[in-house]
């Protein structure tokens, strides 16, 4: 998991949140969708804390933090070559908001401004430690598939469901 | 796939309570892991992490000179659930228990999981708005675990009949998913 938190250019909150409300509304415009080899990716606009009361004081936020977090299956660099190459230009359109972006043109100085922000994490849990994206994506396609060889399994006769199981292996064997 | 619920993303912040910085670090360096994790009874969880937020991000050139670093330390807890946030956090305080308590008692204003209603409303308090949210999947972590172990028994099938004939082919797949297909 990554966790940066950058600090944002005047009036930057604002076109981020508008930019992030019209994606929400034409998710192809954004292209932020899923990557191979990221389970979850959130992007959060910040312009002000919650407040607790004292001993927490009130923080100045200045213009605005961006805060990103993914959870990833890769190793650092792999993965940020992945996400630049699948999404440079809506990084670029995202992140070029924040002091310090490098841009995506050299993926050594994007995976140096992301290793130099990136906050590490004191605990982390998962449900399934031992999958990667890639298995858990290829798993529920199995899974969909199971199902109708299940219901063919018992109404086809032998022959058929051969055809029918060949098929299935022939289409899914990149994901057994 | 039949889902409760969405998948969601919770992101809470609270702060530190100063002077007790070393004491989080450290609750959070004895929580258990792995198998033994306190998140294994929060239901339906696929990811949470809990990381300290301390004056980031002044260190990377450009950041100009008024912009100022945060002032004390923030707690960000972070999970992934198939649940409304208000039942998540109802299953984290029923979940991590006492756990909840030596990680967020270091916190200002924490009022502790046995109070239900108080803590409910601390961490929604101190939720952060989520703008833009990217899951690879939907599919509750039953759903993925699941998927998973079908996956590896598909494999074995695979591997076990090659070379057999079509009869044994499909007797062999129901003797392996059996009458119900699980």
């Amino acid at each position: 998991m990554i966790t940066v938190l950058t600090a944002l250019k005047p009036l930057d909150a604002l076109r981020l949140r508008a930019l992030f409300a019209l994606t929400r509304r034409f998710p192809r415009l954004g292209g932020l969708g899923p990557l191979k080899s990221v389970y979850f990716t959130r992007w959060s606009v910040l312009t002000s804390l919650p407040y607790n009361g004292p001993p927490q004081v009130r923080e100045q936020l200045g213009h605005g933090r961006l805060l990103w977090e993914t959870v990833y299956s890769a190793p650092t660099e792999p993965y940020v070559e992945a996400f630049v190459h699948a999404v440079g230009s809506k990084v670029r359109r995202i992140w070029c908001r924040s002091y310090g972006f490098p841009g995506t043109g050299s993926v050594t100085a994007l995976a140096g401004y992301i290793g130099s922000l990136a906050i590490p994490g004191a605990y982390s849990w998962s449900a399934y430690p031992e999958a990667t994206v890639r298995t858990v994506l290829a798993a529920l396609d199995v899974a969909r598939e199971h199902r109708y060889l299940v219901q063919a399994a018992h109404t086809v006769s032998p022959e058929e469901f051969s055809v029918l199981y060949r098929g299935f292996l022939d289409r899914r064997k990149g994901d057994l | 796939m039949n889902h409760t619920w969405l998948t969601a993303p919770l992101t809470v912040l609270t702060p530190v309570c100063p002077g007790e910085e070393d004491a989080l670090a450290d609750s959070l360096k004895q929580l258990p892991q792995g198998a033994d994790s306190p998140f294994r009874r929060v239901a339906e969880t696929h990811f949470a992490r809990w990381v300290v937020l301390c004056g980031s991000p002044w260190r990377v050139p450009g950041v100009p000179r008024r912009s100022r670093p945060l002032r004390m330390q923030y707690l960000l807890f972070t999970s992934t659930a198939n649940c409304p946030p208000e039942q998540h956090v109802e299953d984290l305080r029923t979940g991590l228990h006492g756990h909840a308590d030596a990680v967020w008692g270091h916190c200002v204003g924490y009022p502790g999981h046995d109070r239900a209603a108080e803590f409910r409303r601390y961490l929604l308090h101190n939720r952060l708005p989520i703008d833009r949210w990217s899951p690879a999947y939907d599919a509750t972590v039953q759903e993925v675990h699941h998927a998973l172990a079908l996956r590896h028994r598909h494999a074995d099938l695979a591997v076990r009949t090659q070379t057999g004939d079509d009869l044994g082919l499909r007797d062999a797949f129901l003797t392996e998913f059996g009458r119900d297909g699980t």
